[in-house]
């Protein structure tokens, strides 16, 4: 019996390699993971990607409202403040899917969404192929009719072609973009942002949370999506505190892929007087400025190629921002990963 | 085995079967020889020279409705395999499909063979299957290879296979007592499918829906033992193997190689009462550990599998249940024995076959036997994530075997999607001329 064990072991010793193993993380795991501040998903900590009720919100001096909430990060495009939420992470993962979603339309009018009615989506979150992105495809439906899974629909035939959607699947209704009681705020500027939409959708008869945050924010072809790169300044290998760095119109490029960058040589993070919270993290990298400088809080936790510029009168214009993907991506010492990542940049509420 | 299988469902089909005939007689006046045994593999007992060659020739001739495959043409879903049964529309002893073609749409490994003829009525080359049989004299062991040809042509060109679907050896060291160890590759020890794996064996043409979980050839090694209880008529049996890779098909879970390291255990006890007109075989199957199709052992596969098979006055009586789960894969990719895929999803199936067949009581030296029968297959099936598949259904065919090397069959397959799977017209006739020698 001995010898027979001591095979056994010795050729499960001998396993070959597998190779990296695919990962993948939702709003599901955000939640699960929530109280891990080792940067686990990917290079963010599970603790930054999701609050509950009542927990300082990431990049902001406020609290969590009720539910649980995906904060808001701050970014920069093309010199331009923006905040995003991140809503699904992928590491070593095959490109995510398209998968369709049915969207219930009348007869009258088949490429407009019939208002009131659930979607219908193939799979949810327990998928190993799931993804929050969705092929919207319209099917024709009478008053008072109602589907509720995938096999209904595709009995029916062919639908009506539709855009791409983002419809991260949320896991349970009490998730949402994180805001405190008054509505989603950028962590920096405080403008207010327009959130995703909290909707439900069947998923084989059964209804699923999710957030809606609209057609348009991903480049796709041929049933693939188009990732470009998020620019994600480090320092000794460690992910900072920072904003990233999108590339053009951000709104529309919600598929990415995680670029660490090293903070170049003598460059410094801007970070106002009345938000000294910002600065744990970024010790020796964002220098003390005078208070008048926080009435620029747009260019809070951008980096400056010379620190010298936040003394100078002309701020900010005096300075020389790395803040556009034609200046980061000619930085030495960058690392491109195998972490991919969904999100939604959020537009501003316009009065 | 191959003699009771012979007895047990076509006692007339069975001198069609060049070498069979006295092993029918040793059967039925001695013990009879349980078939889970070996699968098809002959008996060195009966061998007539250190090395003989025997073997087969499969031709088909099939149409399938609608488009051959499972797929509809408005399915975006992703992956495409794991909405519908692609194994459905099957139209040989092979479980080859009519099409797999998914034009263009995402699948992701969990897909048969396909003969690619779509819904075009065509003839086929099924098979020519070629054994070889070594049995020195005087010495336990013997030594089998089988070697198959199967032309393809499909849409992206000539796929023609050759496949060594069995090499092994076999050492039976007591001849006081039924016991034999197995060492290559071999048939299953799972459930009772795979002992018709072969097309001149299988009674009627065309797998059942949950065949691909269990008649999958194996490569590492088995042993057998029989214990005859020869006051109460009966015998008791047990059938263990480890393997590389378990019972799947190969188009689903690679053979030629363990991907983890590790043995995948299987399993059958078996009970059989031998009366003079009538038999009842049962047996309970079971399979324990990694699976094949991912590079990680953490991934478990299990699977647990019932059987029963009654033969009395002409008519005969079989089917199987099976319960089998899948853990996903942990993130690794998927390698079947065709492509390899991506991720390994979690996987559950319940299912199961009942057939009942009719052998006419007359024949002549020409017309050495014909079965009717009829089978019902259901198959539970879902991915992880995924919306489970209800699927069934209802074969029907004859068999006629002519000069005891030539059987001719027909059979229809009437497949219907109950739930979760849209529906499709994936139904088949099919047919085959089986020549033996």
């Amino acid at each position: 019996m001995r010898p027979f064990v001591v095979v056994v072991l010795l050729a499960s010793a001998c396993a070959p390699p597998s190779g990296p193993l695919a990962k993948g993380w939702t709003p599901r795991e955000f939640l699960a993971k929530r109280a891990e501040t080792k940067p686990l998903f990917g290079g963010w900590a599970p603790s930054e990607l999701l609050v509950v009720e009542g927990q300082p919100i990431p990049y902001s001096t406020r609290t969590q409202g009720p539910g649980e909430g995906l904060p808001v990060f701050p970014g920069v495009s093309e010199s331009r403040a923006i905040g995003f939420v991140i809503t699904d992470i992928w590491q070593d993962h095959p490109q995510p899917w398209i998968q369709p979603v049915w969207m219930s339309s009348s007869r009258e009018t088949p490429a407009t969404r019939r208002p009131g009615v659930a979607n219908v989506f193939p799979v949810g979150l327990d998928s190993t192929f799931y993804s929050p992105w969705w092929r919207t495809e319209f099917v024709p439906i009478d008053e008072g009719e109602e589907l509720t899974n995938s096999k209904q629909v595709i009995d029916r035939g062919a639908g009506v072609d539709g855009p791409l959607v983002m419809c991260p699947f949320t896991s349970r209704d009490s998730i949402d973009v994180a805001a405190e009681a008054g509505g989603v705020r950028h962590p920096l500027t405080l403008k207010l942002l327009n959130g995703g939409v909290k909707a439900k959708g069947y998923v084989d008869g059964v209804l699923h949370q999710y957030l809606d945050f609209g057609p348009g924010r991903a480049q796709w072809h041929d049933q693939e999506l188009d990732a470009f790169d998020l620019f994600v300044f480090t320092k000794a290998g460690a992910a900072l505190p920072v904003a990233t760095v999108w590339p053009a119109d951000p709104a529309r490029h919600g598929f990415l892929t995680r670029v660490e960058v090293p903070v170049p040589g003598g460059a410094a993070f801007f970070v106002p007087s009345n938000r000294a919270d910002l600065k744990k993290g970024l010790e020796g990298l964002a220098p003390d400025v005078d208070a008048a400088l926080d009435a620029f809080p747009e260019y809070a936790l951008r980096l400056a190629r010379n620190p010298t510029c936040f003394t100078m009168p002309t701020f900010p214009a005096s300075c020389d921002w790395l803040d556009t993907q034609a200046k980061v991506k000619v930085l030495p010492g960058q690392k491109r990963t195998t972490v991919q990542l969904s999100a939604a940049v959020l537009s501003e509420v316009t009065p | 085995m191959r003699a009771l299988l012979l007895v047990a469902v076509l006692p007339l089909a069975a001198s069609a079967q060049d070498d069979a005939g006295a092993e029918v007689e040793e059967v039925v006046v001695e013990a009879p020889e349980d078939e889970a045994n070996q699968g098809y593999s002959p008996d060195e007992s009966q061998a007539q020279d250190p090395i003989r060659f025997t073997g087969y020739l499969d031709v088909g001739f099939a149409k399938a409705t609608g488009n051959g495959s499972s797929f509809r043409s408005n399915d975006d879903r992703v992956p495409l395999d794991y909405g519908n049964d692609a194994f459905a529309p099957a139209v040989n002893s092979r479980g080859e499909v009519a099409s797999t073609d998914s034009t263009g749409r995402f699948t992701n490994g969990f897909l048969p063979r396909s003969v690619g003829i779509g819904s075009t009525p065509s003839l086929l080359l099924n098979t020519l299957s070629a054994d070889v049989r070594v049995q020195p004299r005087n010495v336990p062991v013997f030594l089998f290879a089988r070697l198959q040809l199967m032309p393809r042509l499909l849409p992206t060109g000539d796929v023609t296979r050759v496949e060594l679907q069995q090499a092994f050896g076999r050492l039976s060291p007591f001849k006081a007592h039924e016991f034999a160890v197995f060492l290559g590759r071999f048939d299953s020890v799972f459930g009772i499918e795979y002992l018709e794996n072969e097309a001149n064996l299988r009674l009627g043409i065309t797998p059942s829906l949950t065949a691909r979980y269990t008649t999958g050839h194996g490569l590492g090694a088995k042993a057998f033992y029989r214990l005859q209880v020869a006051s109460l008529w009966s015998a008791f049996s047990v059938n263990v193997a480890g393997t590389t890779n378990g019972t799947r098909i190969e188009a689903l879970v690679p053979v030629s190689t363990s991907l983890t390291g590790a043995v995948v255990g299987s399993a059958r006890l078996g009970y059989e009462l031998n009366l003079q007109k009538v038999q009842v075989k049962l047996g309970v199957s079971g399979l324990y550990g990694p699976r094949n199709d991912v590079r990680v052992g953490t991934a478990r596969q299990l699977a647990i599998a019932g059987d029963l098979r009654v033969n009395a006055f002409g008519f005969s009586l079989a089917g199987e249940v099976l319960r089998l789960i899948d853990e996903r894969g942990a993130g690794a990719l998927k390698v079947t024995g065709t492509t390899q895929a991506e991720l390994a999803s979690g996987f559950q199936v319940m299912g199961g076959w009942a057939r009942l067949g009719y052998t006419l009581p007359f024949t002549s030296p020409a017309f050495t036997g014909a079965t009717l029968y009829v089978r019902y297959d259901r198959r539970h099936g879902q991915f992880e994530g995924f919306t489970e598949l209800q699927t069934d259904r209802l074969t029907g065919g004859v068999r006629v075997d002519l000069f005891e090397v030539l059987a001719l069959k027909a059979e229809v397959l009437l497949n219907r999607e109950l739930a979760g799977a849209p529906l499709v017209d994936n139904d088949v006739f099919t047919s085959s001329a089986v020549f033996t020698w």
